[in-house]
């Protein structure tokens, strides 16, 4: 009778036997089974593309398939799309929430303005907003949109967690004249020392009395080369021909109510005077100084208009295209008692609306950026643009890789087999 | 747009309201020789209120000593800082006088050092050409006063602008009168003034 020992010998060399055998089943199904593109995806991730590009790029691959958990950079994605166009199919799907991000920079057209920046964002999104100097501020995006202006040392830079954009540096733009054409009154002096005080060259033409004009105004040449903007003040428009044409060059007019009941210069505007509102009482001392003053709402007369500003649900600053010019109309009336009489800070409150203003229509040219190179001003759109949408994974995300799977096999084959010989060995048996 | 609306600043110590006719008679002259829109009555405004804010040509005269309150002294600060323009005429005529010793005194501390006014300055040909500077009046010709003809008016600069235009010639006699009796005039006396309005309403 056999011993339990000698017993239980044959079972666990049947075991290891089978363990063997069965691993060697597996690995037969996984070389059978498995359908030829798949084996040959390669899997890639944010962290290691860059090597991952360098071996799809030596050695042909079908297809590529990226977790994404940031954007790619302007090179990643345009060496994945040369790859795409090399007949490597190329799928990707974000790992983790992407941020939406877009930034537009446009140069201010005023005396040392900067950039206006606009940021869109999701709601509530912290920002970082840099230059080649270094962090330049730090803000959370309000309901998916931030403006700020800032003066920017070569590109611009704004990060959140997992997106960065680049906005290539932007040629400064000239800065001309600004001319004001009026009547002597506190207004058009206001206007003009706030203009001076932001920084623009400003060339004043007041009428005091007929045939007698103050400043150099009346005779400087309206046009695009020596003016960035006109401010017509008042009805009396004795160069409404030299404006018009000015505006349909290119130029920008701000046309005060004054200008806008001149029949002579009124077809500008494209509104019409509706109704004359007071000042609100005490509201020049408040946190909206505009409110204060008083102001013509308008009837609009061309639906491209743009209203700019409301008082109630009425118009009171409008603006539109004439010809290849801009043209604002501004029923907001004697803005210099916002600064004599307003709260502490009205003189540059006051000074900045003005600039502002003016540089909302000013003429400026063209400019190009200077460096475009491997800056990205939308990087989550421009990933969808380059590799289309996200797409779902042809392999499905298996918990060990493949390489181990195939090792634990082998492992298991050789273990079972060895212990089946050497238990054999070991009771005697050949 | 508003008109141009002459104001008289009301200072709580002396006599501010020493010439009211001057105010109708400067009126009268701007509306007679330019098309600057002005109301046709001028307004007195208390130096101690943000109400002379409103007014960016302040005209301030008197006989009696000249001590601003602290109020004054803040709001006169504002105001000037702002970019309006006080034109302060010394009444008496008189530079050992009480208003001339006090007025330069208070008006120093606000707007910082009164210095003659170059007769080459924008001021003198603002609207009517004084070649000479400032004209002179009929007071100094006739020995009252001081019984000195002061050839140059004062002024404290805020940048290159006047923000503060000292007189001491007297301007307040003789520019009150009422208007219609301009016409017994060969020369209008009151030209001047228009300058003084035009200078403020476009520098």
């Amino acid at each position: 009778m056999p011993s339990r020992r000698d017993a239980g010998v044959p079972v666990r060399e049947r075991a290891l036997r089978g363990a063997a055998l069965a691993a060697l089943v597996v690995m037969a199904a996984r070389i059978l089974l498995a359908p030829v593109s798949v084996t040959e995806v390669m899997r890639a991730s944010t962290t290691d593309l860059h090597p991952a590009l360098v071996r799809a790029t030596y050695r042909t691959v079908p297809a590529i398939e990226l977790d994404a958990a940031r954007t790619l950079t302007p090179m990643e994605r345009d060496w994945l799309r040369a790859l795409s166009r090399a007949e490597t199919t190329v799928r990707w799907r974000p790992s983790r929430s992407l941020a939406t991000l877009a930034v537009q920079a446009e140069r201010s057209v005023e005396p040392g303005g900067g950039l206006a920046i606009t940021m869109l964002a999701p709601r509530a999104m912290p920002i970082v907003v840099g230059d080649d100097d270094g962090i330049i501020d730090s803000l959370r995006t309000g309901d998916g949109a931030l403006s700020i202006a800032a003066t920017v040392t070569g590109a611009l830079h704004v990060r959140t967690d997992d997106v960065a954009a680049d906005v290539p540096r932007r040629d400064s733009l000239p800065i001309r004249s600004v001319v004001i054409i009026g009547q002597a009154t506190w207004e058009t002096k206001f206007i003009a020392a706030a203009l001076e005080e932001s920084g623009w060259p400003v060339v004043v033409s007041m009428r005091v009395a007929p045939g007698v004009v103050v400043g150099p105004g009346a005779t400087i040449p309206l046009d695009t080369t020596h003016v960035s903007a006109v401010v017509v003040l008042d009805s009396v428009a004795t160069r409404a021909a030299d404006v018009a044409r000015y505006v349909r060059s290119g130029g920008g007019a701000i046309l005060a109510m004054g200008a806008v009941l001149s029949p002579a210069i009124a077809s500008l505007a494209g509104v019409s005077p509706a109704q004359r509102l007071r000042g609100e009482l005490g509201a020049l001392t408040s946190s909206d100084p505009v409110n204060g003053l008083a102001a013509t709402t308008f009837t609009i007369r061309d639906s491209r208009s743009s209203v700019l500003d409301r008082r109630g649900s009425a118009p009171i600053v409008v603006a539109r295209r004439s010809g290849a010019g801009r043209v604002l109309a501004l029923g907001v009336e004697d803005t210099w008692r916002w600064r004599m009489a307003g709260a502490s800070g009205s003189v540059e409150a006051h000074r900045r609306w003005w600039s502002r203003t003016v540089a909302s229509v000013a003429y400026a040219p063209l400019t190009i950026a200077t460096e475009d190179g491997g800056l990205d001003a939308a990087p989550t759109a421009a990933m969808y643009a380059a590799l289309g949408a996200p797409a779902s994974f042809v392999t499905s995300p298996s918990a060990l890789p493949k390489i181990v799977v195939d090792w634990l096999l082998v492992a298991v084959i050789l273990i079972g087999l060895m212990g089946e010989w050497a238990s054999r060995r070991l009771r005697g048996a050949r | 747009m508003s008109e141009f609306i002459f104001a008289t600043a009301q200072y709580e110590s002396g006599d501010w309201d020493s010439a009211p006719l001057v105010p109708a008679n400067v009126i009268d002259s701007v509306a007679r020789y330019t098309s600057i829109p002005v109301a046709p009555v001028g307004i007195n405004v208390s130096l101690s209120s943000d109400d002379a804010l409103r007014y960016p040509l302040l005209y301030l005269t008197g006989h009696l000593p000249v001590r601003f309150t602290q109020a004054e002294r803040q709001v006169l600060a504002r105001f000037l800082g702002r970019g309006g323009m006080l034109f302060v005429d010394d009444h008496n005529h008189d530079i050992d006088g009480a208003f001339h010793k006090t007025a330069t005194e208070e008006l120093a501390r606000v707007a910082g050092p009164l210095v003659k006014l170059p007769r080459t300055h924008g001021l003198y040909r603002a609207f009517f050409v004084f070649p000479d500077g400032p004209p002179n009046t009929s007071h100094e010709l006739n020995g009252w006063g001081d019984n000195l003809i002061h050839p140059d008016l004062l002024a404290a600069m805020h940048g290159d602008r006047i923000s503060v235009l000292y007189s001491n010639k007297d301007y307040s006699s003789e520019w009150g009168y009422h208007p219609d009796n301009k016409r017994f005039f060969s020369v209008d006396n009151t030209r001047f003034a228009v300058n003084i309005v035009v200078y403020a309403l476009t520098s």
